[in-house]
């Protein structure tokens, strides 16, 4: 006589069911152990785990609509898929918003693997533009720049370290990726793009996000900055391009600044 | 191009939620600000705003949301706090969440009977507890923590279940109705949750509402099904269904002129169909027969 199975705690019910929707047949029988027997019980288990799946894919979907413009909703989600797979501990942060992160990366090693991706390899720098405005649409708002407070540090320029806007991202490509970004939304696409630098800002313009391409001086400022460097050797550095720095500022993309330990007197 | 007028007619501060509001989605959001509708409130997915210390994707775009809270009431509804869930209280999420109701000066904040994440990973879907007595001890041990955090009472929506615990011992009415007299709580009475439970489960939708506190429930969402094979789906991806108009009476009749809302997720349509769903719900609220003044 088959023994009855114990009553799940729980704990037991929780990770059982959530071992389920995302698990293999093995899970799948663990959790049956515990719920009714029904008509649909096995569709309803299915809800779950579509859902589960789902929710991720849809959100890939939708943070790379330059992709899923290029390659359709059926190959973006078998790569997606495949992601997922790959890419498990990135799938079950609480934050979908970082999902797509190390997509750019999965599809790099994907060009190389899969013939029909070898007309594109500027894939994953698209992949990449993507995911910068996906991420500025979800960056916190900033504050305005204090100018006043900027003034009153007289000094102290050794130990100041600006910030640039939570949106702002910087993406660097061998390609024209700007143009392909925007014959890729047009829908015409051509045969062969020739290698050609680029850098581009992504920002959030007030309530709409936008990517520029940007000068070297420019990007040069914008990743000093990014990196943590001092605005006294930022400057330095840039020599004649130090005068962008104020246009920066008041494009928004400069938007702060913090004191090292030294102007606190640490 | 059009500029915003903060100042035009500023929202009361802290004001009560009345009538058929609207659940308001990103793709919709420019367009309320432009154009202004008719709406008495609107009804936004706190997990969608919260900055949370350290997290750079942590909001989307919040001056848009507090552009809009100066015009309109806004609810928070969350996903996201996993109040069921076995794993300790995600202090740093209620944090966050606390400052979110502070800013917008909101009183109200809803969140599911339900659990989103275990063992420390999320799994971006409402699960469903067991209806047992371990559970119920659970839940309402954490309502009572979160309450006593935020200063404020929760209101809790009723789950949808796709699958059935073989141990649950309660029924869903009288399992929320027993997590409000232990907790304090307010419920949110999901309509189409009801529905789709009935369909699927033949759980009683009227007995649900026979059994909850009707003076605990502070808010009613609809919300469209989709029909995969023998099963409802709540997918929140089309019209209210003419037998949840139909509950949705039966639950006005209960629980008188309550604040209603119209979800829609999924195949989000022009603001024109949210709007005309939510004149629907209004003409069943305006419908009501006048409260008695007699003893």
């Amino acid at each position: 006589m088959k023994a009855e199975p114990k009553q799940a705690t729980l704990a037991e019910w929780q990770q059982s069911l959530a071992d389920a929707c995302g698990g293999g047949k093995a899970d799948l029988d663990a959790l049956q152990e515990h719920i009714l027997d029904t008509a649909n019980s096995n569709e309803g288990l299915g809800v779950y785990r579509n859902n589960f799946l789902g929710a991720r894919l849809g959100v890939l979907l939708q943070s790379f609509p330059r992709l899923l413009n290029l390659l359709g909703e059926d190959y973006l989600r078998q790569c997606g898929r495949r992601f997922l797979a790959e890419y498990p501990l990135d799938a079950t942060s609480d934050n979908m918003n970082y999902l797509g992160r190390r997509f750019p990366e999965f599809l790099q090693k994907l060009v190389a693997e899969k013939s029909e991706l070898s007309n594109y390899p500027w894939l994953a720098d698209l992949a990449e533009l993507d995911y910068a405005r996906h991420a500025a649409y979800y960056a916190p708002d900033d504050i305005s720049f204090d100018f006043k407070a900027f003034e009153d540090l007289g000094g102290l320029g050794q130990d100041i370290y600006l910030q640039t806007s939570h949106s702002l991202a910087l993406v660097e490509c061998e390609w024209p990726l700007h143009q392909l970004d925007c014959d890729i939304a047009a829908g015409r696409i051509h045969a062969d793009y020739p290698k050609q630098g680029q850098k581009i800002c992504v920002f959030r313009d007030n309530f709409s996000i936008q990517a520029k391409k940007i000068s070297e001086e420019e990007f040069s400022l914008l990743e000093g900055i990014l990196k943590g460097r001092t605005m006294i050797s930022l400057l330095e550095q840039a020599g004649e391009g130090a005068k962008y720095l104020p246009l920066l500022i008041q494009k928004g993309w400069v938007c702060g600044f913090t004191l090292g330990p030294r102007a606190n007197g640490i | 191009m059009n500029k915003i007028n903060f100042e035009k007619h500023k929202a009361p501060k802290s004001a009560a939620l009345f009538g058929a509001g609207i659940g308001l989605r990103n793709p919709h959001m420019r367009e309320v600000l432009r154009d202004e509708p008719s709406v008495p409130w609107f009804e936004v997915i706190s997990d969608n705003f919260m900055s949370r210390s350290g997290d750079k994707l942590g909001g989307i775009d919040r001056h848009q949301l507090f552009a809009i809270r100066e015009r309109y009431p806004i609810s928070l509804h969350g996903v996201g706090m996993s109040l069921g869930s076995v794993d300790p209280i995600d202090w740093n999420y209620l944090q966050a969440l606390k400052t979110l109701a502070s800013d917008l000066e909101c009183q109200w904040i809803s969140e599911h009977a339900a659990f989103v994440s275990v063992g420390q990973k999320h799994y971006h879907d409402l699960l469903p507890l067991p209806y047992t007595e371990e559970a119920l001890v659970h839940l309402s041990d954490r309502v009572l923590k979160v309450q006593d955090y935020l200063g404020q009472a929760l209101i809790i929506e009723n789950a949808t279940n796709y699958i059935q615990a073989k141990h649950s011992t309660l029924s869903d009415g009288e399992f929320m109705s027993e997590l409000v007299a232990r907790s304090g709580c307010n419920l949110l009475v999901d309509i189409n949750n009801l529905y789709v439970n009935e369909h699927n489960h033949a759980w009683s939708a009227l007995d649900f509402l026979d059994r909850v506190p009707a003076d605990s429930v502070k808010e009613i969402h609809l919300a469209g099904f989709s029909i995969n094979d023998q099963m409802l789906i709540d997918s929140h991806s089309a019209p209210v269904a003419e037998p949840v108009w139909s509950l949705y009476q039966d639950a006005l009749l209960r629980f008188g002129a309550t604040p209603t809302l119209i979800e829609w997720d999924n195949n989000i349509p022009d603001f024109s169909t949210l709007l005309q769903q939510a004149q629907q719900a209004a003409s069943y609220l305006h419908a009501l027969p006048e409260p008695s003044c007699e003893s």
